[in-house]
């Protein structure tokens, strides 16, 4: 079985980065064109997190946890609403 | 500082060979499931491994050719960058000397792929002199999906982020090409022992 | 949506253990006090990190199972056996107490009482704890929108909430417990794991485009999700929330 959870679980990393509501903000995948919200994708977790695109499992993001920083790689085009 | 939660101590193992863990590091006795990626399945009878790119001529082993090669049972310590290690596991695989002596490589620098689109990057001599398996047995059993089988690559010197999951393939490159998380910032070496985690490290 | 708090920049706050209640021979809920807490909606979660005394850390997240509008933050734990941090919080964690909190987090996976649609819960084991918070809310703002419960356990000691799960026709709620592993005699529920003919029994049928939350281990939510959408739900209106292997 595949070990996979939901963007959803990646919301306090990414909400912490972002100072937006990250779970339900839309992405356009770069490879299949489909959108989808955050937390829609499928989440693995490996040496970092990996986020994939529930319809292509094409990468939409990875995020490497530092002692000192987030090294994030974005793929896609990702909105952020502004509204509080 | 953050605060300290009393009584927590995790799950490491108290009683190790402190001799035997790389800085940073603890000693779990389970062994955690990790992945990029969905787990890819393919059948045995389509899966191939071949050596390709800078060599003299490409060479390609079906399952049965592999298997049939001689193997070894290396018995090693891993490092996951995760900051888990594990003692004295127990493989069943080919030594890619073995594979390399079925060409001539022509450059420095290794590419392993895999099923699922993963990649990782290394010195063609982290991967010779004994250094490296394509291991397809743990603890005695067919490899398991989740831990990379049918045959994954197996480098315990390095990260275990190295040990590539679902490995179908070396190539050999001109250049030193980063691979899936080398290039997502982490170490493009992985010496566990130098604590080479990240690019910054 | 409405009670959402203002977004204000998320970092890590320390709770405070304020009280401890067994749910289940595994499971216990954590009162807890966090300075400045915001407030959340159902549905929502936490990141909590626990820092040993050499420094060493452990992260995982929780769902909150408190509704929004009960004024202390509660988290149920469910134990998993060879859990790293599970066992320490149902087992070990006391009254004064502390961790580190990160929330709330994860607006995708919530309900409020504005949505008028039918809602539809299904629940696999400790899955149940985000849908309860909504039930809960639901309770508390007198809300009579169509809800059902259809919650998965492995035996009846199992249920989290039981008493309440019990209850839940008196506030209106159709829940529904199927247990697969053991029933008690003369149990009348059903017995097995969820299936086509469990969730059109649950109902509401896809004419009426219910809400749909499903949430559990990830199998459990795969397995669920998947029926759903062969009965004619849509994709779309259907939410999940996996508990994967990183929840021990």
């Amino acid at each position: 079985m595949d070990r996979f959870t939901d963007g959803n679980a990646l919301a306090g990393l990414l909400e912490e980065l972002f100072v937006a509501e990250v779970t339900t903000a839309p992405r356009t995948c770069q490879s299949c064109g489909e959108e989808h919200a955050i937390g829609e994708h499928r989440l693995f977790t490996a040496a970092g997190y990996v986020l994939r695109c529930p319809a292509c499992g094409d990468v939409a993001a990875a995020i490497a946890v530092l002692p000192d920083r987030y090294v994030v790689a974005l793929q896609g085009t990702w909105s952020f609403s502004r509204e509080a | 500082m953050a605060p300290i939660s009393r009584g927590f101590r995790g799950r490491r193992r108290a009683d190790v060979d402190s001799a035997r863990l790389p800085p940073g590091q603890y000693a779990t006795r389970d062994f955690p499931v990790l992945s990029a990626g969905p787990t890819p399945a393919t059948p045995l009878d389509e899966w191939s491994f071949t050596i390709s790119g800078a060599i003299a001529e490409p060479v390609s082993w079906s399952w049965d050719d592999l298997v049939a090669l001689p193997s070894e049972t290396p018995t090693v310590d891993i490092h996951c960058v995760t900051k888990w290690s594990k003692f004295d596991t127990a493989w069943r695989g080919v030594s890619v000397d073995v594979l390399l002596e079925a060409t001539e490589p022509l450059s420095e620098f290794v590419s392993a792929w895999c099923d699922g689109g993963y990649t990782t990057n290394l010195p063609l001599a982290d991967v010779t002199d004994g250094k490296a398996w394509v291991a397809y047995e743990y603890a005695g059993e067919p490899l398991e999906p989740e831990h990379g089988g049918p045959a994954r690559l197996l480098v315990p010197h390095l990260y275990f982020w190295k040990s590539a999951k679902w490995v179908r393939g070396l190539e050999l490159t001109e250049h030193d090409e980063p691979g899936f998380w080398e290039g997502y910032g982490y170490h493009n070496y992985g010496d566990p022992w130098r604590e080479q985690r990240y690019w910054s490290d | 949506m409405a009670g959402a708090a203002v977004l204000e920049r998320l970092t890590w706050r320390v709770a405070t253990i304020a009280d401890v209640r067994a749910e289940t021979a595994h499971a216990r809920t954590l009162a807890l006090d966090v300075p400045d807490w915001p407030g959340h909606q159902a549905g929502q979660h936490v990141d909590i990190r626990l820092t040993a005394d050499d420094g060493y850390q452990a992260q995982r997240s929780y769902s909150i199972a408190s509704a929004p509008d009960t004024p202390r933050l509660e988290l149920t734990v469910e134990r998993i056996d060879d859990g790293e941090v599970s066992p320490y919080l149902t087992d070990e964690a006391r009254p004064g107490d502390a961790f580190e909190l990160r929330g709330p987090v994860g607006g995708w996976f919530t309900w409020d009482v504005t949505l008028a649609d039918p809602l539809l819960l299904v629940a696999g084991g400790s899955g149940l704890v985000p849908l309860m918070a909504m039930l809960r809310h639901r309770r508390a703002r007198h809300s009579a929108v169509d809800a059902r419960l259809l919650l998965s356990a492995r035996t009846l000691d199992d249920v989290l909430y039981r008493d309440e799960v019990e209850r839940l026709g008196e506030d209106g709620v159709a829940g529904h417990v199927t247990l697969t592993r053991a029933a008690p005699p003369g149990w009348a529920g059903w017995a097995r794991r969820v299936d086509a003919e469990m969730l059109a029994a649950v109902g509401p049928g896809p004419e009426r485009a219910p809400r749909v939350f499903v949430c559990g281990p990830t199998p459990f939510v795969e397995a669920a999700a998947g029926l759903l959408v062969a009965l004619g739900h849509a994709a779309g209106r259907i939410r999940t929330e996996r508990f994967g292997p990183t929840g021990g």
